[in-house]
């Protein structure tokens, strides 16, 4: 096994096996960071993670131990549960080398006697966050043994599931887990409280006094008035979602009788943290684990637990053979929560349903207003989606990869608007420096090694005429009005030697050209991956994710927005100034050219076809979206705005999977 | 849940835990940093060929904005594998000047005031140059625009050249 890291000569000449080998690490390393946010690095750490030996596809720790251990002292094998990977750390980097080169690529037999192909890529110490070391959604408590058993038996039995007609406390049969309300009721509709309604009674006298005992002891900070109490059988759950902010205040408490359960804990970023509640602890929801991670519980009969730990509180992660499955029992849940009288105001507004609603985006009539659209529906957004965007941008679409190669060598290139510096490492003759607004997505550059920097678009800070070539990649669609549009164009000239060429991109709204259909949808055999990259990624951009009509299709009332609808100069932009911008609904046509396009967090029913088997009828998947402006071209837009500039020529001009491009050359 | 734990296919070769097939154009990618080989760590931060291209975007200042006065507290030299004829082709593109003001607030050592005759063969020349140019990293410092006095702040390798919506208003 050949070493390959770094280090290794760009024109050492790799035989077949071993170029498969690297091509098989390289996308193990690209799932994991798209699936799990986990980051390789290409330089030797002691840590290592372990591809495809998981306990998630039925690898044990008694198997894959002895395999590391021949490498050298491990320090600690970690295998998160129902995860297809481990991670493993050597006591020296000397060990954890020997490890990456003579594992990579090793068979194994997992549980079930079949062979399995193990992929090793070195990560960052620091970010692997080992037993215990792994932090709880910032916000969160849960606290133990909060009430007695006897407390417990007590208020189980208080509950009166049978059918009540003369009292008004609602006991909504659902499909699955059993819901009762008290206070105000909760509905499943709108996912909100009617606050003009209440439920007359209040919450019940046994739940007041403990309430009380809790504030004066200081486990809660305010008195709730709200109570939802939710009956799980084994085999039940509920989908992840945040509790509506404009329902309810910060502080959400949740009791767990009956049984314990593991509840999962989701970022935005990915980031997945299960955490245990015994039973008769008290989960404390405030801040960002309220407000910003989603929480939900699998249905299933047995949770992934730590034997040895019992049945404490805490992340499941196991650093010791000892996980076990941990067969459910009825679990009943008392969530207090208290009602929100005035809108939220929260500090995660592009989840906030009551800062969201407040600054509905309108098309824009100044250029200030433009400024402030794009700051709130562009470059917040990126700021905060960059890990899992970048996630999603890593394959390089062929004309670009064209363009690059067919610079001299030795050329200097600006990417303005590089992202997350896909095509900055493309051709290595060039010296290529990339700059964005983003500083996460300028920050992933630099850890990929690229010479990158911050800044506006609008005002490059690079020596005019310095540039043999600049790229301009998916950019310009950010900008709120025709003017701002052309000045980003007149940027990249503006950096251009006499001579010079810039390679422009934008998003069409004609997403079907002469009929064809994008490359993706025209080859039938689309692999379990693409599909999920699709699935995965909101935005039709990358991978031109559409729903055509097919020919007899009834249910389409969308037509496709086809070439010949605007043969006839200039599209006609359906806006007028204070219109509100649509939302676009993804994977169909596009009916304005200024719109936001949703950003799904994967898992989000919006994307997937998965519907969901569980919870109440009507409920959506409330993960966090996020709308992204764009004013999509239409042909002849882009040449047009290139032509007002009056010292270039265009070398090029035409349609790349749903994208209008330019090449022009600076005279 | 996101991973699809499928039967093993007869062809055991292939793993389908992790892999999977990405669409066609998986175009290889040399993931050096541009034009000189690799670097050792994980991480490359500001060096001076990107300085000497860097301007100050202060409206009004226009040319008079450049170069950006270099003032740097945490540099780092990073050997990168040279390549002379590389090297070579950047020569001419290099602002001189302003390359000998960014070594000097550096510290290093002496660049010659111009390409000296025939450098196109001079290796120990050519070498030089490549250090400075290509080895040398800034992780944090400031660049001040010579006619404003803006400061702009590297920060972790990374110059964060926004203005703030006040500069940047008609």
């Amino acid at each position: 096994m050949i070493v390959m890291d770094s280090n290794h000569q760009s024109n050492y000449k790799l035989s077949k096996t071993e170029k498969k080998l690297l091509r098989k690490q390289i996308k193990a390393r690209h799932t994991l960071l798209r699936h799990e946010g986990i980051e390789t690095v290409s330089y030797a750490t002691q840590s290592l993670i372990v591809a495809n030996g998981g306990l998630g596809n039925q690898v044990s720790r008694n198997q894959l131990l002895p395999v590391l251990e021949k490498c050298g002292l491990v320090d600690a094998l970690l295998m998160p549960p129902n995860k297809p990977y481990s991670c493993v750390r050597y006591k020296t980097v000397e060990e954890s080398k020997t490890a990456y080169d003579t594992l990579n690529g090793k068979e194994i037999v997992d549980d079930l006697g079949q062979k399995i192909i193990l992929y090793l890529n070195f990560v960052e110490k620091a970010q692997w966050k080992e037993l215990g070391l792994q932090a709880l959604p910032p916000g969160l408590k849960v606290i133990e043994e909060i009430i007695s058993s006897e407390d417990e038996k007590m208020l189980l039995e208080s509950v009166n599931w049978t059918e009540d007609t003369e009292n008004q406390n609602f006991q909504k049969s659902l499909k699955h887990r059993r819901v009762k309300h008290f206070g105000y009721e909760f509905h499943y509709e709108n996912n909100n409280v009617d606050k003009d309604k209440p439920l007359p009674g209040g919450l019940p006298d046994i739940c007041e006094s403990i309430l009380e005992k809790w504030l004066k002891e200081g486990f809660i900070k305010h008195k709730p008035d709200q109570l939802t109490i939710n009956q799980y059988e084994p085999g039940h759950g509920i989908p992840a979602h945040i509790d509506t902010h404009s329902a309810f205040e910060d502080e959400i408490i949740s009791l767990s009788l009956g049984s314990e359960i593991v509840m999962d804990f989701k970022h935005p970023d990915g980031m997945t943290v299960p955490v245990m509640l015994p039973c008769r602890s008290l989960l404390v929801m405030t801040g960002e684990s309220r407000y910003l991670w989603t929480h939900g519980i699998t249905p299933r009969k047995f949770d992934t637990v730590q034997a040895s730990k019992g049945h404490k509180s805490g992340i499941i992660t196991s650093d010791v053979e000892d996980l076990t499955l941990n067969k459910r029992g009825i679990r009943t849940s008392f969530t207090f929560r208290k009602v929100r009288q005035t809108p939220c105001n929260c500090s995660y507004p592009l989840v906030c349903d009551s800062q969201m609603k407040e600054t509905p985006a309108s098309f824009p009539e100044s250029d200030k207003e433009a400024l402030q659209l794009e700051q709130d529906y562009v470059h917040r957004v990126y700021e905060e989606i960059a890990r899992h965007f970048s996630s999603t941008r890593h394959t390089p679409w062929p004309h670009i990869v064209e363009f690059l190669k067919a610079l001299p060598s030795g050329s200097l290139v600006a990417d303005i608007g590089c992202g997350n510096g896909k095509y900055l490492g493309i051709n290595n003759e060039l010296y290529m420096i990339g700059c964005d607004h983003s500083q996460n997505l300028v920050d992933i550059c630099r850890e990929r090694q690229y010479q990158a920097f911050v800044c506006d678009a609008l005002a490059v800070p690079i020596r005019s005429g310095s540039c043999d070539a600049c790229i301009s990649i998916a950019v310009i669609h950010h900008f709120a009005t025709a003017e701002r549009r052309v000045a980003a164009l007149q940027e990249l000239v503006r950096l251009l030697r006499p001579g010079g060429k810039a390679l422009i991109y934008v998003w069409a709204m004609e997403q079907e050209y002469n009929k064809k259909k994008s490359k993706y949808l025209r080859e039938n055999r689309t692999s379990q991956g693409m599909k999920e990259e699709i699935s995965n990624d909101a935005s039709v951009q990358e991978l031109l994710v559409k729903q055509l009509p097919n020919v007899g299709n009834q249910d389409s009332a969308h037509s496709v927005s086809s070439i010949n609808d605007f043969q006839d100069g200039g599209c006609n932009s359906k806006n007028v100034a204070n219109s509100k911008l649509p939302i676009h609904t993804n994977r169909t046509s596009f009916h304005s050219q200024d719109l936001l396009v949703p950003w799904h967090f994967k898992g989000n029913p919006g994307k997937d076809k998965r519907v969901e088997p569980f919870g109440p009828l009507g409920s959506r998947d409330p993960g966090p979206v996020f709308h992204r402006y764009y004013h999509v071209f239409c042909e002849g837009e882009l040449e047009a705005a290139c032509r007002t500039l009056n010292n270039i020529s265009i070398l090029q001009s035409y349609y790349d999977q749903g994208n209008w491009c330019v090449i022009l050359q600076k005279v | 849940m996101e991973w699809h734990l499928q039967p093993r296919k007869k062809d055991s070769k292939v793993s389908n835990r992790i892999e999977r097939d990405s669409p066609g154009n998986d175009v290889e990618r040399d993931h050096s940093p541009s034009g000189s080989g690799f670097a050792g760590a994980g991480s490359v931060d500001m060096r001076l060929l990107t300085h000497n291209l860097l301007s100050s975007h202060v409206r009004g200042v226009g040319p008079r904005g450049f170069p950006l006065r270099l003032q740097a507290t945490e540099v780092r030299i990073n050997p990168v594998e040279f390549n002379p004829d590389f090297i070579v082709r950047m020569i001419p593109k290099v602002e001189w000047a302003a390359l000998l003001e960014a070594a000097d607030h550096l510290h290093l050592i002496q660049v010659p005031k111009e390409p000296i005759q025939g450098y196109e063969h001079n290796e120990e020349f050519l070498r030089k140059m490549h250090h400075v140019l290509l080895e040398v990293e800034v992780l944090e410092g400031t660049l001040q625009c010579p006619e404003s006095g803006r400061v702009f702040p590297i920060s972790r390798g990374i110059p964060n050249m926004l203005l703030s919506d006040e500069e940047t208003e008609t």
